[in-house]
């Protein structure tokens, strides 16, 4: 009996669920569903929500752009640490290891607080003793400080995540490569990490959704983000409840909107199966 | 006669406390197709991943092409020549058949695109699977990606040494 393929594609279209769940992915009715809260709320409460929501825009900016720049460094710093971290010399792999260990076991709002109150001291003290006039007039700069704790501390979890998925590559890949006669790093850049990249790909999403909140803790050292642009306002005008549920909103679809933007390019760079 | 293109000289691998190889002589010459037989866990593989230097042996002496392996400075121009079949092939899963083929090609012997694409094309159509240059590793049969892995080594350079030694690393699969 010829076997039909019309009908066999029929009963695979049949497949309950299988087209619907691709229609309404939940997730796009949660952003539809609090940007549409939003809307209602600055057209029909105009009074507080567009006041505040003019008010905290910079902060807004300040926000997304902490963390854009933040990442791309700690993109940075992740892969040469994790490349660190699986080195083959024991001083490289020490230091990476320190700065893991140490970042790791501190929290980020002490972290941030240090290099914004304790950092800019220490320099000026190190350029006096060595009288070198540029260190010694340092004069510190709330948004660079603010970047340079974020990328320090996510850096050293990124370190971690790169580590692994590094390591996660079979090695007989990285002999493969060598056995073509590329050298470590050229079997690292064309082989393993254009590979570990996909493996990563969701625990990296995952950091720059966690370094979107928590870019929140850095109004803590003086720069003017989404949370602390929230916070004067509420001091000025006193209406707690209007400024913390835009701000959350905020936040929230930020987070969102990201949350779709990982889980699209994680799709795009699957394997060809 | 000439000289050997592999010569091996009692050479001993200890895995900790197991003694894989135990004193092994053995001259490949020019031309020549080398069987090595032997049951599981006799220590073929590691005789041909001590070759191409992916495992460090503990003493003798290995010369590639003239060159002693153990003060090799140049590693990679020592395996440059050595063309080698993995038992599980080990492509590269991101890459297509093609891109497996030429990526080596490039960054190792420099060659041009066009040039890295034609002998990519010529050797995928030696080992009869032309049509799947755009297919990635995961698509094909265990044949097929052994073929590919054959051509792989192949590309790389059809110079006198890469072709006997991929006949000798044949035979792992």
């Amino acid at each position: 009996m010829p076997v039909d393929d019309a009908a066999i594609q029929k009963d695979i279209d049949r497949v309950p669920g299988a087209e619907i769940s691709a229609k309404l992915d939940p997730w796009w009715w949660l952003v539809v569903a609090v940007v549409g809260i939003l809307i209602i709320l600055l057209v029909f409460q105009r009074d507080p929500y567009w006041n505040i929501l003019s008010f905290v825009r910079d902060g807004l900016a300040i926000t997304i752009l902490l963390t854009v720049v933040s990442f791309i460094f700690i993109l940075f710093v992740g892969l040469i640490g994790g490349l660190g971290r699986i080195a083959k010399n024991p001083v490289i792999r020490l230091i990476a290891t320190l700065y893991v260990e140490i970042v790791r076991g501190i929290p980020l709002l002490v972290q941030l607080i240090w290099w914004y109150f304790a950092a800019p001291v220490v320099i000026k003290t190190i350029g006096q003793y060595l009288h070198i006039s540029a260190l010694a007039n340092y004069h510190s700069n709330a948004i660079f400080l603010a970047i340079l704790g974020l990328v320090i501390c996510y850096g050293a979890y990124m370190t971690e995540i790169f580590r692994a998925g590094i390591q996660s590559i079979h090695k007989g890949q990285m002999e493969a490569a060598r056995s073509l006669g590329m050298t470590y790093m050229q079997a690292m850049q064309h082989v393993i990490v254009p590979q570990a990249i996909r493996v990563v790909l969701p625990p990296v999403g995952n950091e720059f959704i966690m370094l979107i909140k928590d870019t929140s803790l850095v109004s803590a050292v003086a720069v003017a983000d989404l949370t602390r642009r929230g916070r004067e306002y509420m001091g000025a005008h006193f209406n707690p409840i209007e400024v913390w549920t835009l701000v959350a909103l905020l936040y929230l679809i930020l987070t969102l909107l990201s949350a779709r933007l990982i889980s699209w390019l994680e799709n795009r760079r699957r394997f060809e199966r | 006669m000439t000289e050997p293109i592999i010569q091996l000289g009692n050479v001993h691998k200890y895995f900790g406390r197991i003694h894989a190889l135990r004193g092994v002589n053995m001259n490949v010459q020019k031309g020549e197709v080398v069987v090595i037989l032997g049951p599981s866990g006799s220590g073929k593989s590691t005789l041909l991943r001590c070759i191409n230097h992916l495992e460090v042996y503990n003493s003798g002496k290995i010369t590639v092409d003239g060159i002693p392996l153990k003060s090799a400075q140049n590693i990679n121009a020592v395996r440059r020549e050595i063309g080698m079949v993995f038992q599980s092939f080990n492509l590269f899963p991101h890459l297509t058949v093609m891109n497996n083929l030429i990526l080596a090609q490039r960054i190792v012997r420099q060659r041009e695109s066009g040039e890295s694409k034609e002998i990519a094309l010529s050797l995928l159509d030696k080992v009869g699977i032309l049509e799947k240059a755009d297919s990635y590793p995961s698509q094909l049969s265990g044949g097929q990606q052994q073929r590919v892995a054959i051509a792989r080594a192949l590309a790389m350079n059809p110079s006198r040494v890469l072709k006997k030694s991929l006949k000798v690393a044949d035979l792992v699969c």
